[in-house]
């Protein structure tokens, strides 16, 4: 039993022996292993690097007329073009092709030009017609008015004469003085009768006038723009002649769309108001596509901006009867006979009816002839109040004629001046003689490439930079192939981080590596700007003397700016970063039951400057003995127990 | 009724002295979880009354390993422990056994002096003597070291007085035919004074043990470095929050001592009577 | 026969050394000064008697004493003269009364900790509000760890004691018709007395180390109830106040000393 015991006390002890080295061993397992070194003096250089490729200062585009077939091209990216080398080839017979659409889309336009000139010429004697019509009907309306206003007073004051001499009469027979007034009735009637055919008399005499002077208004017209027309023609050759097509221009030069497409639309509309007359028709609306293609020719954008937008003008040149085109002479005289037809017919209306008053006068006195003679005697009261009577509605009559004739006036005056009021004015010529120009111009283009042999070469000595054609394809608007030019040097753009804007600027010296190893040194930044896709980059630009480095070959930059001496330097491993702050573990010697221990102190301190490998502390973050724990095997925390690695 | 009350009474009070094992045994065994919430009215005020239970909910192992492989403290001081009683233990086997023996056996002018003055000193209280040790270990320069606080408890008197009741009771008769057979002095202390004063001896030893094993005010007044502690200053530093270590290392604390009562029982209790016999 | 005096010199040359010298030097020291070089007479011993904590700590000390010993003496005798009766479990109960004994201080803290606080397991189990360690029961609570932890010590004391009465006497009395309670108080006791200083002394030896449970409960300044002469001593100790504490040590040598021959005086006596 007490054996037992004593094995068991021994037991015991060598049971917490093996666990006493357990727990150590367990113990220095979870310390951590780092190594620490004291702060020192040094200086933080930033190196700032990239790599990029050597391009042109210049860069030059060579591009032809849009819409070409590239038959072949000669050149690839990269390769090096003496001024004069064939660049590509455009398809012959597509662009032979083209030339003669131009050509056909001229004529048609000119033969459009010509029916124009003449519908307008129609339209102006219209005019001149309408003009003439409206005077003379208010002419014809005040005549009217004025002779059934004094004819209606004259009515007025013979009843009231009558009446008055009725009175004078009154103790005299009434008899003569009811014949008297009879007699005075058929007088007045055959006047009547007579003006009315004076009146008709007049009447064709005018339309006879009217006729010879539209006659004369419109051949006036016609020769006038007849001059117009030469004049035009006459300044766009000037203008071809004088204005050759530069190749370069051309690819600087932006037509604004806008404008363009109005102008555009203009000329569709101009051709779609077209009348269906012409046997062209179908040519035109063929052609109309290249004639809107030739407005993308840069140069005539200018004489565009003038364009009168007034469309109903030219509609209303047309909108008269279409029959009278191509009027002549005789046609228009019948036409205004015709038109002036009904006014002799009321003349005549009116005459027939005066006749029949005359008649009816005529046939009342020789009534009331024949009841005097059937000896009816009237009262002479009768008479007066018969004649009041008349007197009253005589005056009336007057009162409305009067009222008519100012109606009668006022319309005719108003039809007057409709007729004389003015018309717009009318550039249809000017612009179809620009349209021509345009394609006049671009038809000199074409055919100085089929000249060319549809061949297109640099015009500078160079590097193709990009080739943006494709051999079978259209030929594009803008660039068809980039240059470098040779002559203007090289320079390198490297793009680096926007975090590295404080440690690179203009004029800091840099190295330049090529990818072959050539190495130019003493160059210095030229320019550094925030990229422009990618406002995180920077671009930083280095001037190459001439010929150091061919374009294209890329290359490396390194500027490297050192800072001021620091006291308090640390390898940047040791620095760790929590809220925005900066700390470091230092190494602090600690008493405890195990024995000293290291552990590790947690000290915040204040970065002044870093690079990738290191930190400068602010002075006095530091004691000058401290050692910073620069590597740990495990994460640290405040107080964490350490061993040095030696 | 004559039988059992006493008998009931008796056992009340042997498992009055015992419960302590068993508490501390039973703390050891509760996990984290029951601890915290049975000693939450103590730990963090909230309330209520400390509850325990006799036998622990859902026992674990847990604070023994932890103890065992995460606390590398304990052991330094577990073997600080060992380490101080094993040289006093030791010490007072060499010194004092032989003292005792002079003291017990021979007649040498001021014999009954001495034994009065190590019966008085056997008496004194270590606040009585906490001056004189501290003069003496500076003076020798042990101060914060183990052997300050080993020396003065090697000359301790008291297991001198347990040997010496020993001695005491070894009839004359055997030393006398030993003598008369021609054994030196060292021979019969070595061959008849030391066996038969052997119960004497691990009787002292035992209750020195635990005095030792024990020990408090000297480490506490004479050790400053903390390293150099013994287990009877380091267990109440263990916090209440780490309740399970701390129970865990009161029993590691208990089986040295249970292991050597176990041992020297029989002595423990020879060794305490001895003292009371009269002369 | 000087022979046995070389078997005492190793342990007389070292008790002189670490025991008699150094406490030469406190007597000496306690008639000086702080440094130890003027000679101030019975000053020290002035400042000390004047002094509150130590008339404090003293009359702790005393009062405990006065408590502990005649009550740990009584029960354990009781707890003796019964397990005396017992035959069978009487050796296991005995084996388990000391075990607090083995039971090292630091482990019961823990319990004593968790036993006796306000809202301890004591409180919990008799639904008290007695805040034990901060108040006059702290000393109860000393003389209860005390009891705990002597118990079985005193016990075999009591029972060696016993053992020395010879079966004889109470056969004898028996005989005479003398019933349990005179076979006690005839025989018993009487014969007891010879244990009785040495179990006294013991005791009250034991009673000292009481401070380490008290000091590891409550720390260096605990409730006043339970302050005593080893708290003072180690405060004066960390304060150096090596003059009151020499006087101090040395009025307590001589304190124990006399009580010490008193009981001896009393004891031979009989």
């Amino acid at each position: 039993m007490k054996r037992k015991i004593g094995s068991a006390f021994a037991g015991f002890l060598a049971f917490m022996l093996l666990f006493t080295l357990l727990s150590r061993a367990a113990d220095s397992m979870t310390v951590a292993r780092v190594t620490a070194q004291r702060a020192r003096k040094g200086r933080i250089s930033h190196r700032v690097s990239g790599s990029g490729k050597v391009v042109q200062n210049r860069e030059q585009a060579v591009s032809t007329l849009a819409g070409q077939t590239v038959k072949a091209i000669y050149v690839e990216e990269g390769q090096q073009v003496a001024a004069g080398d064939l660049l590509f080839e455009v398809d012959l017979e597509s662009l032979r092709g083209q030339i003669l659409e131009k050509k056909q889309e001229i004529q048609i336009a000119d033969l459009q030009t010509g029916d124009k000139l003449s519908a307008l010429d129609a339209q102006k004697k219209q005019d001149a017609i309408n003009q003439s019509h409206a005077a003379q009907d208010y002419a014809a309306a005040a005549q009217k008015g004025g002779t059934a206003v004094s004819r209606a007073k004259e009515e007025w004051n013979r009843a009231r004469k009558k009446l008055s001499s009725l009175k004078e009469d009154a103790t005299e027979t009434g008899a003569d003085a009811v014949q008297a007034v009879l007699e005075e009735t058929c007088r007045e009637k055959q006047a009547d009768y007579d003006l009315a055919l004076q009146y008709r008399e007049d009447l064709e005499e005018a339309i006879d006038d009217l006729v010879e002077k539209a006659l004369t208004d419109a051949q006036e017209d016609a020769s006038a723009m007849r001059a117009n027309v030469r004049a035009t023609v006459g300044a766009q050759e000037v203008f071809t002649e004088e204005t050759p097509f530069p190749d370069e221009a051309a690819q600087d030069t932006t037509a604004d769309p806008t404008l363009l497409s109005a102008a555009a639309q203009t000329e569709t509309e101009n051709v779609s108001a077209e009348p269906e007359n012409t046997a062209g028709t179908a040519q035109q609306r063929e052609a109309l596509p290249d004639g809107q293609e030739s407005y993308t020719t840069p140069q005539t954008e200018t004489p565009y901006t003038g364009i009168p937008q007034d469309e109903g003008e030219w509609i209303v040149g047309e909108s008269g009867d279409q029959s009278w085109e191509k009027e002549d002479p005789w046609l228009l005289e019948l036409r205004i006979r015709q038109e002036n037809q009904p006014l002799l017919d009321a003349a005549d209306q009116q005459i027939r009816l005066l006749k029949g008053e005359k008649e009816e006068a005529d046939a009342a006195l020789a009534d009331y002839l024949q009841k005097k003679a059937q000896s009816a005697q009237m009262s002479v009261s009768e008479m007066r109040r018969q004649l009041t009577e008349e007197v009253r509605a005589k005056r009336q009559a007057y009162e409305d004629a009067v009222m008519a004739a100012n109606d009668g006036l006022r319309s005719a005056a108003q039809a007057a001046e409709n007729a004389s009021a003015p018309k717009g004015s009318d550039s249809t010529a000017e612009i179809d003689a620009i349209t021509r120009e345009q394609k006049e111009l671009e038809l000199s283009k074409l055919e100085r490439l089929l000249a060319a042999d549809g061949k297109v070469t640099s015009p500078i000595n160079g590097v193709v930079l990009s080739v943006q054609i494709l051999t079978g394809e259209k030929t594009p608007d803008g660039t068809a192939i980039l240059l470098s030019d040779k002559a203007s040097g090289n320079k390198l753009v490297v793009r680096v981080s926007q975090e590295q804007d404080a440690y690179i600027a203009r004029s800091d010296p840099v190295t330049v590596t090529t990818g072959s190893g050539k190495k130019l040194e003493g160059l210095t930044v030229d320019s550094v700007r925030t990229d422009e896709e990618d406002a995180e980059q920077l671009d930083v630009t280095v001037q190459l003397p001439a010929d150091a480095i061919e374009a294209g070959v890329s290359a490396t930059m390194e500027a490297v700016r050192d800072s001021e001496l620091f006291d308090c330097c640390i390898p940047v491993q040791a620095l760790y970063e929590d809220k925005g702050g900066y700390y470091v573990f230092v190494l602090t010697e600690k008493e405890t039951v195990l024995g000293t221990e290291l552990s590790a102190q947690r000290i915040d301190v204040q970065v002044l400057d870093k690079n990738e490998t290191d930190a400068a502390l602010q002075n006095g973050s530091l004691n000058g003995g401290q050692q910073v724990i620069v590597a740990s095997d495990k994460t640290l925390a405040q107080g964490s127990r350490v061993r040095l690695e030696q | 009724m004559k039988g059992k009350l006493p008998m009931l009474l008796l056992g009340a009070l042997a498992f009055l002295c015992c419960y302590p094992v068993l508490f501390l045994l039973t703390g050891t065994l509760m996990d984290n979880g029951e601890l915290r919430e049975a000693l939450s009215p103590v730990v963090q005020q909230s309330g209520g009354a400390v509850t325990w239970r006799l036998l622990p909910r859902y026992p674990t192992l847990q604070h023994y390993l932890e103890l065992l492989l995460d606390e590398p403290e304990f052991f330094v001081m577990f073997w600080n422990t060992v380490k101080l009683t094993a040289a006093i233990l030791a010490g007072q086997f060499l010194i004092g056994t032989p003292a005792a023996w002079g003291l017990a056996r021979f007649c040498f002018p001021l014999r009954r002096l001495l034994s009065v003055l190590y019966i008085i000193l056997m008496m004194m209280p270590f606040q009585v003597r906490m001056l004189s040790d501290y003069l003496v270990l500076d003076r020798l320069h042990l101060l914060d070291t183990h052997a300050g606080i080993i020396l003065p408890a090697v000359f301790s008197t008291f297991p001198v007085f347990i040997m010496y009741r020993f001695f005491r009771a070894i009839p004359e008769a055997i030393l006398e035919s030993a003598r008369l057979d021609g054994a030196g002095v060292l021979q019969i202390f070595f061959y008849i004074g030391l066996p038969l004063g052997a119960g004497g001896i691990v009787s002292a030893l035992v209750l020195s043990f635990l005095e030792y094993w024990n020990l408090i005010e000297q480490p506490l007044t004479f050790l400053k470095d903390k390293s150099l502690w013994p287990l009877a200053l380091y267990l109440p530093n263990i916090g209440a929050e780490k309740a399970g270590t701390a129970f865990v290392s009161s029993v590691f604390t208990l089986a040295p001592a249970v292991f050597t009562f176990l041992l020297g029982k029989d002595y423990l209790e020879q060794g305490i009577a001895a003292a009371a016999v009269k002369e | 026969m000087r022979k046995g005096f070389f078997f005492v010199l190793p342990s007389l040359t070292g008790v002189i050394l670490f025991l008699l010298l150094p406490f030469a030097d406190v007597v000496r020291r306690s008639f000086f000064d702080v440094l130890g070089n003027a000679f101030v007479g019975l000053r020290n011993y002035q400042t000390v008697f004047q002094n509150g904590a130590f008339l404090q700590a003293a009359s702790n000390t005393l009062r405990f004493t006065a408590v502990c010993i005649p009550l740990l003496v009584t029960v354990s005798l009781a707890a003796a003269v019964l397990l005396k009766e017992q035959k069978g479990m009487g050796s296991i109960f005995k084996s388990m009364y000391l075990v607090p004994m083995a039971i090292p201080v630091a482990s019961v803290v823990l319990l004593w900790k968790l036993l006796f606080d306000r809202s301890g397991i004591l409180n919990g189990l008799f639904s008290l509000e007695i805040d034990w360690m901060n108040s006059e029961y702290a000393f109860w609570v000393l003389v209860f760890s005390y009891l705990w932890k002597n118990l079985g010590y005193d016990v075999i004391l009591w029972l060696a004691g016993l053992a020395g009465i010879a079966p004889e006497i109470y056969e004898a009395a028996r005989v005479d018709g003398a019933g349990q309670w005179r076979c006690f108080f005839s025989i018993t006791l009487p014969n007891l007395l010879p244990s009785l200083y040495t179990i006294t002394v013991l005791s009250f030896l034991n009673s000292f180390k009481a401070f380490r449970e008290a000091y590891l409960v409550a720390g260096d300044y605990p409730h006043q109830s339970m302050y005593l002469m080893q708290h003072l001593f180690n405060n004066w100790f960390r304060e150096l106040s090596l003059d009151k504490l020499a006087a101090g040590a040395v009025i307590n040598a001589a304190a124990i000393l006399l009580l010490v021959m008193l009981l001896r005086r009393a004891w031979e006596k009989e």
